[in-house]
């Protein structure tokens, strides 16, 4: 996750990630943070400027946000390829083998703004998201999905959503998996619920069981965040299943309680580990 | 008030002088409702909740609560009553009748605050099949506040039963007539004025600002929380239901936090909203605002010449306890006044 003021570079750009932007300026701070955690670990980066991006526009961004990409560019630690060569037909592997021939240990890669949505039909793109979740499950790979929040809303948020789910990447809210189960970290507000609904919605999308949130890292919720979580799990819990919301923080727990949210059938909270 | 009180609310004042006095028109009262088939709650300060247990029968029908675990914030107050009646309804009560000491708190402001909601509850509990006396000892209040208790209140009860109370004024012409009183505080200047809040990533770091500024004030690590949980409720709401930009000013002083957001909105009446929370998964709004009213004691919501505004305000309690204040949604309280057949923790609250 990255905050509205900037991000870090830390294990929370590894996997395969869905970076949901609302303006240039978040977009940029979350690649540069993504491309220096590549570039930490010493990682093959990957990066296909996007149709909409301005040719060069990445370095600017990167040096910008004080990542040594210059340096990164000449030693072949950072490679920008035409959008072509990104989607070859017989998909990433080909470029992910290559790139691991080279020597490097593993290998990262990113589209820039738009550029899936605009030369491949929805059907294709979301064939290709498949393709790279399976890439990064068998490979050495970090996939970096760029999401556009103006143009993701509605069922092409769910879908998207559907492919990345321990793996958005929002200003202010993010998810990830742990042995618990799904990992909710940041905040969630009005402006960001629908998001969380869809990743409730995705992550209980299986026959009824027994899930578990994991919401010690949720620092705020609000009463449209309580919303998501109770409409993106009806479903679930109305087919029996039950979802335990573990080790919310005092202020996060108080408001599920005060909202109802644990008395509504299918929800536990667990102030500790269950 | 009329004996059966299986409709609506009723609400009347006991105005009394002595104990004695206060039991000989209590005990009627709920006496007469146990033998109609109502539940008795009882709701006095600790002399008066033993007086009352002892005379009435010791059955599951009659609850008898320490008031310091019903009595947190105004707003609280009819949501607890709210739930016991229904609980009590549901298990087979034909209506409920409730004898209660308010605790109003000494704070500045907060008899104000709790007066005020007097009068909305004769709105905002107006579907509750509750039948309730609200008991005040007069020679603890001044001739002001014994006016407040007659003009929020429809009914006394007195030695005769309960009469009209001829001071009443219905709540909208009590309330809604008037922009609230300025608060003394607004006078000095903010601990934070953020202007111009126009987008989202305004809105995040607002939330932070005030976060910050009311974590650094605040020692109470529990009321800092919820007033920021309010503040960032209304803010929402402005940001989305009112119009940008929103400008967000907090104050704080040793024993208070105030905050105002005002919008370019045209604003709504919010005299009587937010008293009822509705199911979370069903209902699209209002849940925002009743949160708020929840988790800070005063919220008042009135047109100002730069816009629309929503006033918040709290008090801080005066030591530190690192989160354990009793306000709203806490729960176990320490004992029921007599060998209740329930939980008053399970029965007040659902907060553990």
């Amino acid at each position: 996750m990255w905050g509205v003021d900037g991000a870090t570079a830390g294990p929370e750009w590894d996997g395969h990630l869905m970076l949901l932007h609302e303006s240039a300026a978040e977009r940029q701070a979350g690649v540069a943070a993504w491309v220096q955690r590549g570039l930490d670990l010493g990682e093959k980066v990957l990066y296909a400027e996007g149709p909409e991006e301005q040719e060069g526009s990445l370095m600017v961004a990167l040096e910008d946000h004080g990542v040594d990409a210059a340096t990164a560019l000449g030693e072949g630690r950072l490679t920008l390829l035409p959008l072509a060569d990104f989607y070859p037909t017989d998909g990433q592997r080909l470029v992910v083998d290559r790139a691991l021939a080279e020597g490097f240990p593993a290998v990262r890669m990113s589209v820039g703004a738009l550029g899936a949505v605009t030369i491949l039909s929805p059907g294709h793109h979301l064939t290709v998201e498949r393709r790279l979740e399976e890439l990064v499950r068998s490979l050495p790979v970090s996939a970096l999905c760029q999401y556009e929040r103006s143009a993701t809303r509605g069922p092409a948020l769910r879908d998207a959503v559907d492919v990345h789910v321990p793996g958005i990447r929002e200003a202010c809210f993010s998810t990830g998996a742990d042995e618990r189960g799904l990992v909710l970290r940041g905040e969630v507000d009005a402006s960001n619920a629908e998001v969380l609904e869809a990743a409730v919605t995705a992550f209980t999308d299986v026959p009824p069981c027994v899930l578990s949130l994991d919401l010690a890292e949720l620092t705020f919720v609000d009463v449209a965040a309580c919303r998501a979580l109770a409409r993106g799990s009806c479903d679930f819990r109305a087919r029996c299943g039950e979802l335990l919301l573990v080790a919310p923080p005092p202020p996060v727990e108080r408001t599920l309680r005060l909202l109802g949210l644990s008395d509504l059938p299918g929800f536990q909270l667990f102030g500790e580990n269950p | 008030m009329s004996p059966g009180t299986r409709q609506g609310y009723r609400h009347a004042a006991l105005l009394f002088r002595s104990d004695a006095q206060f039991v000989a028109r209590a005990l009627p009262f709920l006496e007469a409702g146990l033998s109609a088939g109502e539940a008795g709650l009882v709701v006095c300060d600790e002399a008066h909740n033993a007086l009352l247990a002892r005379a009435l029968p010791d059955d599951a029908n009659v609850l008898v609560l320490p008031r310091d675990a019903v009595y947190t914030r105004a707003a609280h107050v009819g949501v607890t009553y709210e739930r016991l009646v229904h609980r009590l309804l549901a298990e087979g009560a034909r209506g409920a009748r409730l004898v209660s000491e308010p605790a109003y708190g000494s704070a500045p402001g907060a008899w104000e605050t709790w007066a005020d909601f007097e009068s909305v509850s004769n709105v905002t509990l107006s579907a509750l099949r509750l039948s309730s006396v609200c008991g005040y000892d007069v020679r603890g209040l001044s001739a002001s506040m014994v006016r407040d208790v007659q003009r929020a209140h429809p009914h006394l009860l007195t030695g005769d039963g309960p009469v009209p109370s001829g001071a009443y004024v219905p709540p909208a012409d009590l309330l809604g007539t008037t922009p609230p009183r300025p608060d003394p505080l607004e006078a000095t200047p903010p601990a934070l004025d953020l202007e111009g809040i126009a987008d989202r990533a305004g809105v995040v770091r607002a939330r932070g600002r005030v976060r910050a500024v009311v974590d650094a004030a605040c020692p109470d690590t529990r009321v800092g929380e919820e007033f920021v949980g309010a503040v960032a409720e209304v803010v929402t709401n402005a940001f989305h239901y009112g119009g940008p930009p929103v400008h967000v000013r907090v104050w704080t002083a040793p024993s208070r936090l105030l905050c105002t957001v005002t919008d370019q909105g045209p604003g709504a009446d919010l005299l009587f909203a937010g008293y009822s929370r509705g199911d979370i998964d069903v209902e699209p709004t209002g849940a925002g605002l009743w949160l708020a009213r929840q988790t800070c004691d005063r919220l008042d919501a009135y047109p100002t010449p730069g816009g629309f505004t929503v006033r918040l305000s709290s008090a801080v309690p005066a030591v530190a306890r690192g989160g354990a204040g009793p306000r709203a949604g806490d729960g176990a309280p320490g004992y029921v006044a007599r060998a209740a057949p329930r939980q008053a923790a399970e029965l007040l609250d659902p907060v553990e």
